[in-house]
């Protein structure tokens, strides 16, 4: 077991008391040593020059706080946390991101890779869970050119929009970095599993929750607040009128990020928030390049030349010149938003076998993304 | 006296030969029925009695028992009655008892002495043992299609009395009119009426052409059951083998026959999703009567809304969906029913049903999750065509295009059918290992494509062989030579592809 001071044991204690979030705990430390604010709530004593208590915390939560506190472990409280090649980060290390946050954790938890952290520039990824298909083929697309661009990307993990960012990057094997709100030791939303993995395995995974802590509502906004404090800015793909993903923004704005927002049709109630945060006065993004271009950065991996090529390739790769032409319709088709295969059939007036036997062609080298009958282009642009 | 009557009842979709001995001998007047009758045949005491007496015959005031041998299985139905009522005459010496060695009798009877239809004809006819058999005239062609030249349709029990007895004149013997094929008219609804959707009309086509199981997922209103219910209308005609199962099955499960008493077009089952176990599986009664999915058999089952079937159900598809039959087994007996049917599944992409694209889907996750969760992978598997039905276009709806209508497509399948037939097997889908391997070889492109696909995982081992039944289906249709190109693999492939909301995969 690796040596763990006595002060982070101090913080790992007061993380395991009922009822205990950052908040509460930031006010409980104020500028002492954890270990001497440990002892005294053992005591059953307010630290010292912790005046104004937050709302809830009065001397009955003191009373149930010092029980949990007596029987605590400390020990094996640090075991639990190291298990599986969990790490503890403590603000004391010097890898520690939040020096000057406003909010910061009382510990993190991580697993992978500490030095992404100082990677820059980083850029968060986020939106909605019940996104469209055409977002989550945006934020793919955001998620493989941003880690084209050597960019990190910063995402929560979740369903939907934040799920298809961190695959985008981890194809392209990117920089990716995953923030949760569970434990470490907890999958959730357990659909994810494979690319929770993944992010462990080639990115870095981390938390400020105690490994063993379930999903719990109030876990997923302080999440987007370590989102928001870990990147340079932050990439809205799609966000319903009322989603969790404008906290995030909320919280960029807090920390003076710059928030990008793609644009959606305004008949789509998933790019309702989005087109909000237009009106309010964030900037517009079509593609990766938009937001480089405006962080003042110069990719040095690979740029939107070279994907190009790869689209002209996989164009004159086609195995036959007949297929050129219903390939071109196809693309001009689905080039502008999705369309459905019924739509294809019935413009491009072939039969349906020859459509759906050419689109599967073009998924083979991906032009294009076909799911249930829903058609849309993959890398027109960027 | 002794008199003994051959007569049947029905267990399964077959007939079960049962000999009823009546004996009237001396002693306390008092009636005693053996044999394992349950409710339904012992309650025929009574009706027997009321009829003979309304038939102006005689009640013996003597001790009678009957036996329904074999005495150990156990008898259900009121098709015994007639045969006990004969039996109870001719020992009782108001009809000659040598006269019932040439004929053997079903039916139920009213206390007017009236010979009433039961359900299983062609399997109870097919059963007895009598060189002659007296049956309903209500249902007697149904028996004629079985046993040709020996079946004599009897009105009443007088008739029958009085016909044996001195005047010897019996109801004339009934001849098969079996009704020749194609002169059925199906009341099936056209192709035409469905505006648009040429993906599922495509791949309502494939369905029927080769048999493969076919999934909709889409929306409310999408127009998947109006496809599903023109299914029925694309099938061809039954053969005469074939149509003669079927209409033992529906004949067992007391379902209505045509007039001509076989059935010569496919059935189309529709159950509702709140049906119970043994009415899709069958079995439940001492009968064993044919579920939904036997009635099914040699035509279309339709689940409409599979989503919300219970899981135990679904799962109970999966061996008649690989087998063909389903095995019932109960702790007296088992019995294997025939299961060999076009499954036609419906269903939304979630519980709201505006999943999919557009995100205007108002579902929780978990609440998506659970319900993609209904559909177990291995059930998903045997669906060899997977698509997706949008509602079409406004445009679509209201404009007055010309659509294909049933007839065409029919002819279409027909033909495809025809080619499957030079193969051996009654559709593609039937084809086994070795058949595909021979009949569906693959062109080097296509190996590629599949050998692609089987690397990134998303075909298995059952799944290849599905996409080449299918792809061979396809290039039927289209008349293409043996070698599967590319394209039409590819097509086939195409089919399979399941909505990422449907899987639950994010």
């Amino acid at each position: 077991m690796e040596h763990v001071s006595e002060n982070t044991k101090a913080r790992l204690g007061l993380l395991a008391l009922p009822k205990l979030g950052p908040a509460r705990a930031r006010w409980l430390l104020g500028d002492q040593e954890p270990a001497a604010v440990l002892d005294s709530v053992r005591r059953g004593r307010f630290p010292a020059n912790s005046d104004h208590p937050p709302p809830g915390v009065n001397l009955r939560l003191l009373t149930e706080w010092a029980q949990a506190a007596r029987s605590l472990n400390l020990d094996r409280l640090v075991e639990a946390q190291t298990l599986d090649g969990r790490r503890i980060l403590a603000p004391t290390d010097d890898a520690w991101p939040f020096d000057e946050d406003p909010e910061p954790p009382i510990l993190l938890f991580y697993i992978g890779q500490l030095d992404l952290l100082d990677h820059d520039p980083a850029v968060a990824v986020v939106g909605t869970r019940r996104c469209t298909s055409v977002g989550r083929a945006v934020a793919y697309e955001f998620g493989a050119s941003l880690a084209d661009a050597g960019v990190a990307v910063v995402s929560g993990l979740a369903l939907g929009i934040d799920g298809a960012a961190h695959r985008g990057c981890l194809d392209r094997d990117g920089q990716v970095v995953g923030v949760v709100g569970t434990g470490l030791d907890v999958v959730y939303p357990g659909a994810n599993r494979g690319l929770w993995a993944d992010v462990s395995t080639s990115g870095l995974l981390l938390t400020e929750a105690l490994a063993g802590t379930r999903p719990q509502r109030w876990r997923f906004p302080a999440r987007n607040r370590l989102i928001a404090a870990l990147c340079k800015a932050v990439v809205v793909v799609e966000s319903h009128d009322s989603g969790g993903s404008l906290l995030t923004v909320d919280e960029c704005l807090d920390r003076d990020r710059t928030v990008f927002v793609v644009p959606g049709s305004v008949a789509s109630p998933a790019s309702d928030g989005v087109n909000r945060l237009l009106i309010e006065g964030a900037t517009p993004a079509r593609d990766a390049m938009d937001v480089l271009g405006a962080l003042n950065y110069q990719p040095h991996k690979q740029t939107r030349a070279d994907q190009q090529q790869r689209l002209l390739l996989a164009e004159n790769s086609s195995p036959a010149t007949n297929h050129g032409s219903l390939q071109q319709l196809i693309l001009n088709e689905a080039s502008a938003a999705p369309t459905t295969i019924d739509i294809l059939i019935a413009v491009s007036g072939t039969e349906p076998s020859e459509v759906v036997a050419e689109l599967q062609r073009m998924a083979a080298q991906h032009l294009i993304e076909v799911d249930g009958s829903i058609v849309s282009a993959i890398s027109q642009r960027s | 006296m002794l008199a003994t009557v051959s007569s049947a009842v029905v267990h399964g979709v077959d007939g079960r030969s049962v000999s009823v001995e009546v004996h009237v001998s001396n002693g306390l007047p008092g009636y005693t029925l053996v044999g394992l009758p349950d409710a339904s045949c012992r309650e025929s005491r009574d009706r027997v009695r009321a009829a003979i007496l309304s038939s102006g015959l005689k009640w013996p005031t003597k001790r009678i028992t009957i036996n329904l041998a074999p005495s150990g299985v156990r008898k259900q139905g009121s098709s015994l009655d007639l045969p006990i009522a004969l039996g109870l005459l001719a020992a009782s010496e108001q009809i000659p008892i040598e006269s019932l060695k040439r004929f053997g009798a079903v039916g139920e009877l009213g206390l007017d002495g009236s010979v009433r239809a039961v359900p299983g004809m062609i399997c109870l006819a097919d059963a007895v043992e009598a060189p002659e058999i007296f049956v309903p005239s209500d249902g007697a062609e149904q028996a004629a299609v079985v046993r040709p030249g020996s079946v004599r349709p009897a009105e009443n029990l007088h008739q029958l009395a009085v016909g044996l007895g001195e005047a010897d004149v019996l109801p004339a013997v009934l001849e098969a009119a079996l009704p020749e094929a194609g002169t059925c008219v199906t009341s099936s609804p056209d192709l035409a009426d469905v505006r648009g959707q040429p993906l599922a009309r495509w791949a309502l086509e494939v369905a029927a052409a080769g048999g493969h199981h076919l999934l909709m997922i889409g929306p409310p209103g999408a127009g998947k059951t109006m496809l599903a219910s023109r299914l029925a209308g694309l099938l061809p005609s039954l053969e005469p083998d074939r149509a003669l199962s079927v209409t033992r099955v529906h004949s067992a499960a007391g379902l209505a026959l045509p007039s001509g008493g076989l059935l010569t077009h496919p059935p189309f089952r529709a159950p509702h999703h709140g049906a119970s176990m043994v009415a899709m599986v069958g079995g439940g009664t001492a009968a064993m009567r044919p579920g939904e999915i036997s009635c099914a058999h040699g035509g279309v089952l339709f689940l409409d809304e599979l989503g919300e079937f219970s899981v135990p159900i679904l799962d109970a598809l999966r061996q008649p969906l690989e087998q063909g039959v389903v095995r019932i087994s109960r702790a007296a007996r088992s019995i294997t029913l025939p299961a060999n049917f076009l499954l036609v599944a419906a269903m939304n992409p979630c519980p709201c049903g505006e999943g999919g694209a557009g995100g205007r889907c108002r579902c929780s996750d978990a609440a998506r999750a659970r319900y993609s969760r209904r559909l177990s992978g291995p059930l998903l598997d045997r669906f060899d065509l997977r698509v997706e039905v949008r509602p079409p276009a406004p445009a679509v709806l209201l404009g007055g295009g010309k659509e294909e209508t049933s007839a065409i497509v029919a002819d279409r399948i027909a033909r495809a059918r025809a080619v499957a037939a030079t193969r051996g097997v009654r559709c593609n889908a039937e084809l086994s290992n070795s058949e595909v391997e021979r009949w569906a070889p693959l062109s080097a492109d296509a190996t590629q494509f599949l050998r692609i696909a089987l690397e990134k995982g998303e075909l298995t081992g059952r799944g290849l062989r599905r996409v080449r039944t299918v792809a061979r289906t396809i290039a039927d249709l289209r008349g293409d030579e043996l070698v599967l190109s590319a394209e039409t693999v590819q097509a086939a492939f195409g089919l399979r592809a399941t909505p990422r909301s449907v899987l639950g995969t994010p």
